[in-house]
């Protein structure tokens, strides 16, 4: 049974009306455990909507979702919560960060809503922040850290629970490319371990860290192979 | 959700907005201090009042009979005596201003015609010597009992016991001297010589005894004896009027009344004031929800649940709401002790511990009952919606 089932899935914004958008037109794949899937595509082409109902917080408009073979459509409000808490990682395209709380109470605050105790996960949060360089900045707000720094703030807070599925949207787009490819390679690190991991760039080169690349254009899969790059081992 | 987490951000957020903070507390603020003002006075009012009753001592029914020149005294006393389940001692109490002389010293005092239980009717202790007996009264002896002012006027350091004083020319043997009464009418009840009421005759030109005092074992006692009483003198005259009884308890029933009245007129306006308070939370919440959607849809994306969501936002309005809370009791208590200052001479009047809690504890219930609508209504929103809104 594969960990992620997607049927012919719909998603139209604004149904019916003058700036109708489809920004998904019948989408059906399957992503295993343990893959590392690309998805790959310009702009306004329909990754983010994608991922956003692959990561439980929007529902598409028709099709079906199956997560661990479970219709996402029949859970209830409590059930999603408790996936999203304890089965998906998701780094936001655009960081969302909680900007009243510090960087460290940020990372805290998923297993906060895992009801773990206060010195265990202040020192999990430490640690994640310090994979992604940021030891040094664990007492600053959002709005005291540059773009880069909030966005590895954002990842940190999305491994730092250890989820079995990964789901991140351009989660390097504000960093420079060394920075990035730490990331890339901090992303590999994981899915060796077990991670599935799901990754949206419009970058190629970024693309070949993932085994498996997704094309999507105007809402649709335009193609859907292994990666090339990858399996030379390139980089 | 985690308790402490959530307490600190609600600290958090209301620090942020200091000012809109304590707008929003000052419908708490003014109820709560109003609650505690009002109650913190009434209580002090009844302190006083029961302190002032029992000055004059509790359970008392007091008897006049002023119509005519009749001696109702036999009468009277006979029907106190058969009733002792009800009745605990009985005196006279008539008075009258006469010089009171010892050798060249002399002071006006209120001579008082009573029995030899006049002390326990009249809440007096001794605080030399003994009341005179009822052999005493029986005998009409020439014998009295002084009070303070009297005997610091006469004998100053000496012990008067033993020692006769004159009054209108005749001699008197002290046997008491009264402990002070200390109220607040100058000494008035301390420049007093009691004497067995049967001297009567032998001092007063119109010798009637016209006024009793009854104590009564307990309060519902007062009610029987006064029935008894109005009985009586029924009898005795064939009809219901010429004579007066009366009882402290009938104007503690009223007095009692008019503070219920009272309290719940300004319980009624300050429950208004706090009702309003609670409306004021609960739109700085929905305010609140409405600028932090974000924040919540960030939340919910991350794993917070409804249940988890709802019990921020009441925590947080809680929290507001307490704050408000112990300003407003810091304000009531600066109140009590002004308006207790005004009102009451020598009583220090600050809120109960019970009622400091009790609206600590009732402000927090307040904010968060009017804290529902708000939290609920974000802890249903849906993540990707909340995430749009910037
Ligand atoms: N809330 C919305 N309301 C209306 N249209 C929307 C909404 N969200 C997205 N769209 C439209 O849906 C299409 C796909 O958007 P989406 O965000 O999925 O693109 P994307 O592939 O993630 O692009 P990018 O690489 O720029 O992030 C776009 O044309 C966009 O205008
Ligand atoms: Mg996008």
């Amino acid at each position: 049974m594969p960990l992620i089932e997607i049927h012919n899935l719909y998603k139209v914004y604004n149904p019916g009306e003058e700036n109708e958008v489809r920004a998904l037109a019948g989408v059906s794949t399957q992503i295993e455990r343990g893959e590392f899937v690309a998805v790959l595509g310009t702009s306004g082409s329909g990754k983010s909507t994608m991922m956003n109902i692959l990561g439980c917080l929007d529902t598409p408009s028709h099709g079906t979702y199956r997560l661990g073979g479970t219709p996402v459509e029949q859970l209830s409000d409590n059930q999603l919560s408790k996936i999203r808490s304890l089965a998906i990682g998701f780094i936001f395209q655009g960081y969302n960060l909680i900007k009243d709380l510090t960087a460290l109470e940020n990372v805290e605050l998923p297993l906060v809503y895992r009801n773990m105790g206060r010195a265990k996960r202040r020192r999990i949060a430490t640690e994640a922040l310090q994979r992604v360089g940021l030891g040094d900045r664990l007492q600053h707000l959002p709005s005291e850290m540059s773009g880069g720094q909030q966005q590895r703030v954002a990842i940190a807070r999305a491994i730092s629970t250890a989820p079995p599925i990964l789901m991140a949207d351009e989660p390097t787009g504000n960093l420079d490319s060394r920075s990035s490819r730490e990331i890339m390679e901090l992303l590999r690190a994981l899915n060796r371990q077990g991670t599935t991991i799901i990754l949206i760039t419009h970058d190629r080169e970024l693309a070949g860290y993932a085994a498996r690349t997704i094309e999507l254009r105007d809402g649709r899969i335009i193609s859907d192979q292994p990666t090339v790059l990858a399996k030379e081992g390139a980089v | 959700m985690n308790i402490g987490q959530a307490f600190s951000m609600a600290i958090k957020s209301i620090r942020n907005n200091k000012a809109r903070s304590i707008l929003t507390m000052l419908g708490i603020i003014i109820g709560v201090a109003a609650v505690i003002t009002l109650v913190t006075i009434i209580q002090g009012y009844q302190k006083e009042f029961i302190r002032q009753v029992s000055d004059m001592g509790t359970n008392v029914v007091q008897v006049s009979y002023y119509y005519d020149q009749r001696d109702v005294s036999r009468g009277i006393t006979e029907k106190a005596r058969s009733m002792p389940e009800y009745v605990q001692a009985m005196t006279p109490n008539q008075s009258n201003w006469y010089t009171v002389k010892l050798r060249d010293k002399s002071r006006d005092s209120r001579i008082i015609f009573g029995s030899e239980q006049y002390d326990i009717c009249t809440n007096y202790n001794i605080e030399k010597g003994s009341m005179f007996t009822y052999n005493n009264v029986l005998n009409a002896d020439r014998v009295c009992v002084i009070g303070q002012a009297l005997k610091n006027e006469l004998f100053n350091f000496e012990n008067p016991i033993g020692k006769t004083v004159h009054i209108q020319g005749e001699k008197f043997r002290v046997v008491g001297v009264l402990e002070e009464k200390n109220m607040q009418w100058g000494d008035y009840y301390d420049n007093i010589c009691i004497v067995p009421y049967t001297n009567n005759r032998l001092l007063m030109k119109n010798p009637s005894v016209s006024e009793y005092v009854i104590q009564a074992v307990d309060g519902e006692a007062t009610k029987a004896i006064i029935t008894e009483m109005e009985n009586y003198f029924k009898q005795l005259l064939g009809r219901d009027w010429g004579y007066w009884i009366y009882s402290e308890n009938q104007f503690m029933e009223f007095y009692n009344e008019q503070i219920a009245l009272m309290s719940l007129i300004g319980g009624g306006i300050a429950g208004i004031s706090l009702v309003v308070g609670g409306i004021g939370i609960m739109n700085i919440m929905l305010v609140s929800v409405t600028e932090r959607t974000r924040e919540i849809g960030i939340r919910k994306s991350i794993g917070a649940r409804r249940f988890d969501i709802i019990s921020q936002f009441l925590i947080e309005s809680g929290t507001l709401s307490l704050c408000g809370g112990l300003l407003g009791i810091l304000l009531g208590a600066l109140l009590s002790l002004i308006f207790g200052r005004l009102i009451f001479k020598d009583l220090v009047l600050l809120p109960s511990l019970f009622i400091v809690v009790g609206a600590a504890g009732f402000s927090i219930v307040l904010g968060m009952f009017f804290g529902f609508y708000p939290a609920n209504r974000a802890s249903k929103l849906n993540p990707i919606d909340a995430l749009r809104v910037e």
